[in-house]
């Protein structure tokens, strides 16, 4: 037989009832933020887990937001290409008509006018701006790219947009792979060097350096060149003249649908991209309700439990604490 | 014979009382804290012989002992010194571990995470000056987090310094409690018998050190009560105290504490620290966290802060400013011939030691002055240039730091990840020390705590003994009446 004292049965029923509130104050904490962790000790494992699903989450969000900043220009691109095609072909249609020697000096003279027209139609298209951002002017966007003569003034330089982790892709077409023929790209001249002993760069970053070729390169005639050849073919009534801008005009046509197909697969890669993003998203959404979230079926059997535990107790301690021999000796 | 009768008679009324007495102490101490009931032990008076028969002669007090186990009470104390080691680093792991609780607020995983996506948000539009200054104050949040960080772990080392000190005055009050009792106990017991009391205190006293620091206690072959720091050496022995001092050490030594940090030591042997040799208690509990995750998460954060300052300086001083710069005629720039620095700026304050590289990060004050400043472009004169804030911005996911093998964010989890592990864990072996301790206080309780029942039974069964010793008396007066009636 074992003894009991006072103070071995107050001690016993302090420990149980400070065990069993302990637990209920804890699963009260979960109950009412319907959470499993709340600190990092309660998961350290997911805890950490969780915190590299949020920087993901994070970044997938920022990488929408590029993605978004990316289509907006290239959508806004592909609308002024298919003006300038539309420009160009107006212009091609009319010298075609004129391309005979059927047509009278005057009339010449109105088309003459004409075109001078789509020529400026084209410059201020060429110096379009998203914003404050020259569309055309490569990476100088502050720079307005194509002067009165059609002189450009902006670089070669592509911008690239990181649209998700490791994949980029270009928004801009520069004035001079656009309105340029037979345009050789011409070597980037000073590309960032990132190489740095101390600081090893992921391999996107060393695709941005490119080795430079300095191949001489032919003279690039731009369309306003031509557009204002045919200007002047037409003022001179000079129907030969016409008849070889033709297909150079056919060229630059040409072109220009080149790069709106270029565009059309760039959209792809974003879409596709963005929907790899929210794929990831939802499966960071699934893991991280996983690891952070309680399940509140068990949440509250297992509170209803320790709730009767602690009922139980405080039943027992009251008999235990309210009986005495002392009462029976009378 | 009759005179006998009368003597037993009057010492069964004595030991009653004396008995009845003890049960009162009991029962009025039943809830003082470290008393150990108390019972009488009787013997038989010595007999007498007489012819043939030896004859009983009533009873005698022989002593008062305390019920006591020198096991149970060594048993006691070193569930204490581990429950409170446990308790201690609970409670300040539990504080640090508040600093990176990321659960529900934002922290510094998140707001390093943003530092960098918002060079990602500046590369979509690196000449636009309000994203610059998105990017300029999401890096001052850095900062800020960083020294949030640190400035609380200094608290809590200031927290755990100021602990330490307050429990070795502590020590040495108690240390002379002791020392005091031992003396008085001495004297009390020269006489033979019991100090009882005074011996609980004593017990008390000693159970209170164990609160501290793991320790052993035993009587030596004078008679000395000695009280000693286990591996480190005797603090009580009899009535002579060895102080302990708190502060720093002037040794020749090496010294494992960081500068401003409190060692304990002996105040006669300044130069010896035995800081390192607490490893229990609650002294050895505040002693370990500051030893190895205070200095070790402080460590750590910065190399995170130095990684980040010198890795983004070295891309950035790369980079081109957002000013023009005046070119010649073949678009070349001209050296020297901006008004302005544009190129070979730091974003962050170089130089920046390693050592409380977290205190001191700081914006450079080019980037302070002018957001203008941040460089995006890899080429002059290229607003929309924005290699160099891709190229910033892909360092979240390079293995920057530990020699190229783990990312900002690797290293910065790995810590939050054993801190919520040895947090997690202390919180475990604190419910497991406290379980352990309750059995051992109440195996404590159980031999020497007053019983209310059984104190109600003694108190009937000795005031039976007093009455029926009276009625001894009585029945030996009656007797003697009836041989004096005789002879009248």
């Amino acid at each position: 037989m074992s003894r009991v004292s006072e103070n071995s049965s107050v001690n016993s029923i302090n420990y149980a009832v400070g065990k069993t509130k302990g637990k209920v104050e804890d699963l009260q904490i979960k109950g009412s933020t319907l959470k499993r962790v709340t600190k990092p000790s309660d998961d350290p494992v997911g805890n950490v887990e969780l915190l590299s699903i949020r920087s993901q989450n994070v970044d997938a969000e920022q990488y929408l937001r590029n993605l978004n900043f990316a289509q907006t220009s290239l959508s806004y691109s592909e609308n002024v290409l298919e003006e300038i095609t539309d420009l160009l072909s107006k212009a091609k249609e009319l010298a075609v008509g004129q391309a005979s020697s059927i047509h009278s000096p005057e009339v010449r003279q109105g088309v003459a006018k004409e075109i001078h027209q789509i020529r400026q139609q084209l410059l201020s298209i060429a110096n379009k701006r998203i914003g404050n951002r020259y569309l055309f002017a490569g990476q100088r966007v502050l720079t307005r790219p194509f002067d009165q003569d059609g002189k450009y003034q902006g670089d070669t330089n592509k911008i690239n947009i990181e649209i998700n982790k490791d994949v980029f892709v270009p928004i801009n077409i520069n004035g001079k792979e656009l309105f340029f023929s037979s345009e050789k790209r011409q070597p980037e001249k000073s590309d960032l060097d990132l190489k740095n002993p101390e600081l090893e760069v992921s391999p996107e970053i060393a695709v941005l350096r490119k080795p430079a070729s300095t191949d001489p390169q032919e003279v690039p005639v731009s369309i306003f060149d031509e557009l204002r050849s045919l200007e002047n073919a037409l003022i001179t009534d000079n129907p030969q003249v016409i008849q070889n801008l033709l297909e150079r005009m056919d060229a630059s046509i040409d072109r220009v649908v080149a790069f709106r197909t270029q565009i059309g697969a760039f959209t792809n890669t974003i879409s596709n991209a963005e929907t790899n993003i929210e794929k990831i998203k939802l499966v960071n959404e699934t893991q991280k309700s996983k690891i952070e979230d309680a399940d509140v079926t068990e949440l509250f059997s297992e509170l209803q439990k320790e709730q009767n535990i602690l009922k139980a107790t405080y039943n027992a301690s009251s008999k235990l604490m309210n009986t005495s021999l002392m009462d029976f000796l009378k | 014979m009759a005179a006998d009768l009368l003597n037993i008679g009057k010492s069964g009324l004595f030991a009653a009382k004396q008995s009845m007495s003890t049960t009162s102490h009991n029962i009025a101490n039943a809830n003082t804290d470290g008393f150990s009931r108390q019972e009488v032990r009787t013997e038989t008076n010595p007999t007498l012989g007489e012819g043939d028969y030896v004859l009983g002669t009533g009873v005698e007090i022989q002593s008062i002992k305390r019920a006591h186990d020198e096991l149970v009470d060594k048993k006691l104390n070193s569930s204490i010194t581990s429950h409170k080691f446990n308790e201690e680093r609970s409670l300040q792991l539990g504080n640090i571990e508040e600093l990176f609780n990321e659960v529900n607020s934002e922290g510094m995983n998140k707001i390093l995470n943003r530092f960098f996506n918002s060079f990602r948000e500046l590369s979509n539009q690196p000449e636009n000056e309000t994203i610059r200054n998105v990017v300029r104050e999401n890096a001052k949040i850095v900062i800020g987090d960083f020294r949030r960080v640190q400035e609380n772990l200094d608290h809590i080392r200031a927290t755990i310094n100021k602990k330490v000190d307050l429990s070795v005055s502590e020590i040495n009050s108690l240390a002379k409690t002791i020392g005091k009792l031992n003396k008085e106990i001495n004297v009390q017991e020269v006489s033979g018998g019991m100090a009882n009391d005074l011996r609980d205190q004593r017990d008390r006293a000693v159970r209170s050190l164990a609160d501290f620091f793991p320790l052993s206690s035993y009587t030596d072959d004078r008679g000395q009560y000695i009280v000693n720091i286990q591996g480190v050496g005797s603090l009580v022995s009899g009535g002579m105290v060895q102080e302990l001092s708190a502060g720093s050490v002037v040794s020749e030594g090496k010294n494992s504490a960081e500068k401003g940090d409190v060692e304990i030591f002996f105040t006669n042997r300044p130069s010896v620290a035995i800081t390192d040799k607490l490893k229990s208690g609650s002294l050895g509990g505040l002693l370990k966290t500051r030893q190895e995750e205070v200095l070790g998460l402080e460590k750590q954060l910065d190399e995170l802060a130095h990684g980040l300052v010198l890795a983004t300086n070295a891309i950035h001083r790369r980079g081109f400013a957002n000013h023009p710069v005046p070119v010649d005629g073949q678009g070349n720039p001209v050296p020297n011939a901006a008004r302005q620095k544009v190129t070979g700026i730091n974003f962050f304050k170089e130089p920046l030691d390693l050592k409380r590289a977290a205190e001191y990060i700081a914006l450079s004050d080019e980037i302070e002055e002018d957001a203008n400043n941040i460089a995006t472009a890899a080429e002059a004169n290229k607003p929309g240039d924005n290699r160099v804030a891709i190229a910033i911005s892909k360092l979240q996911h390079e293995k920057v730091l530990a020699g190229g093998t783990t990312t900002f964010e690797e290293q910065y989890l790995k810590s939050v990840g054993n801190i919520g592990l040895q947090s997690g864990k202390s919180k475990i072996d604190q419910e497991q020390s406290h379980g352990i301790l309750a059995q051992a206080k109440s195996l404590k309780e159980r031999l020497a705590g007053v019983s209310l029942d059984e104190e109600a039974a003694n108190m009937v069964r000795y005031q039976n003994a007093y009455e029926a010793s009276a009625k001894v008396i009585r029945a030996s007066d009656e007797m003697f009446k009836a041989v004096l009636n005789l002879l009248s």
